[in-house]
């Protein structure tokens, strides 16, 4: 006769997969398809990661919907792009936020992005240092003929562009030199770019910050591409041991903040090394109260192996 | 920011409370109550907005400082 043996229990385990929560969490939503689809338009998943190596530098990169977003049945607004350059080892990267105001943010984001590495690519191709103007221009012209295209016309005024395509800007290059890893960027719009120390646990803005620290009220007012500044807002130094590059889109660098409270905190420790491109996924996509737009963090660690 | 704790929309309804305003303040109770139960069916927004309700006729009072609309019963 078989006898039912008791089974040890299975201990608890933590869902691994569990949104992380930071302060109180917003509310907990289910999320909706986007809506608006079509022909000409950028496809944006929910999420997306990407994570590779070089012999100089690791690249880590995520792009989550923000749950404002997912609620209300929008696309991820933002985009990112990060390439290798062969010739030069130098890693091209792009990251943009897709203006909310404008009709199609997504597709502008993407548009601009993929325009700027194509445009470092072919400067380094020539062997031209990186001109930024060059770099802003060819995006906001890459903008303006979308745009057309968009409407089915030849050409359109800037303005149209704008109200179509509206994004935000950083990319730049990080290159291999004798010194170490030549990094340099530059910005349109309020996006931005910090220098983590990691034995520190310290964030160094790149650029401004969209308000200083005694601001009661905080203006979200961009000045975006298809617009291009004069001047432009550039950064450029030395990345070495010990350094991250973060590039982000304001979803993450409205909740950084000065770097000094808890989600800088929890990032400083989960960057402290590349992570797998997966947990960089679940850890952009934390939960935190009125904190729900689209975020976007792009990070560059450079490696070992007689580089500095 | 130094340590942001989250990014909230202020927002006030100055309601006109004049003698004139006085046959349609059935009609002005009814729409800010419409309006936080509008609020409180929208997730996403009721996390940000604060709302305050400023009176004015004489002079102002204030009938409901800035709150979070998803914790008030009544306005």
């Amino acid at each position: 006769m078989a006898r039912l043996v008791p089974q040890p229990e299975t201990p608890a385990r933590a869902e691994p997969w569990a949104r992380v929560v930071i302060g109180k969490p917003g509310p907990a939503i289910e999320p909706a398809p986007p809506k608006g689809y079509g022909p000409g338009l950028a496809w944006c998943p929910d999420t997306e990661c990407d994570g590779w190596s070089t012999a100089q530098l690791t690249l880590r990169s995520a792009s989550v919907r923000g749950d404002g977003h997912r609620y209300y049945r929008q696309p991820r607004q933002d985009a990112t792009v990060a390439v290798v350059h062969d010739a030069t080892g130098a890693v091209l990267f792009a990251v943009a936020d897709g203006v909310s105001a404008a009709t199609h943010g997504q597709t502008g984001a993407s548009v601009a992005c993929q325009a700027a590495v194509h445009s470092m690519s072919a400067m380094l191709d020539s062997g031209l240092p990186l001109d930024v103007g060059a770099v802003a221009r060819r995006a906001a012209r890459d903008l303006r003929h979308h745009a057309a295209s968009l409407l089915g016309v030849p050409a359109v005024e800037p303005a149209q562009a704008e109200r179509l395509l509206a994004t935000t800007l950083v990319a730049g290059a990080a290159r291999p030199d004798p010194d170490g890893i030549a990094v340099s960027l530059f910005r349109i719009g309020d996006s931005g770019a910090w220098l983590l120390d990691v034995p520190r646990g310290r964030y160094y803005p790149l650029f401004g910050s969209k308000a200083d620290a005694s601001a009661v009220i905080v203006s979200g007012e961009v000045s975006p591409l298809p617009r291009v500044p004069d001047p432009i807002e550039q950064a450029s130094g030395q990345l070495t041991d010990g350094l991250v590059l973060l590039v982000a889109t304001d979803g993450f660098g409205d909740p950084l903040g000065a770097g000094t409270g808890e989600v800088g905190q929890l990032f400083a420790r989960a960057l402290s090394a590349a992570p797998p491109p997966l947990r960089l996924a679940q850890l952009l996509d934390f939960s935190r109260e009125t904190f729900d737009d689209d975020r976007t963090l792009l990070g560059l660690w450079p490696r070992g192996g007689g580089m500095r | 920011m130094n340590d942001p704790r989250g990014l909230l929309l202020p927002a006030y309804v100055a309601v006109d409370e004049s003698g004139s305003m006085e046959p349609h303040f059935q009609e002005l109770t009814s729409g800010l109550s419409s309006l936080c139960g509008t609020l409180r069916a929208e997730p996403m927004i009721a996390a940000k907005l604060r709302l305050a309700v400023l009176g004015f006729s004489g002079d102002v009072q204030l009938r409901q400082p800035l709150s979070d609309m998803r914790t008030v019963e009544e306005v």
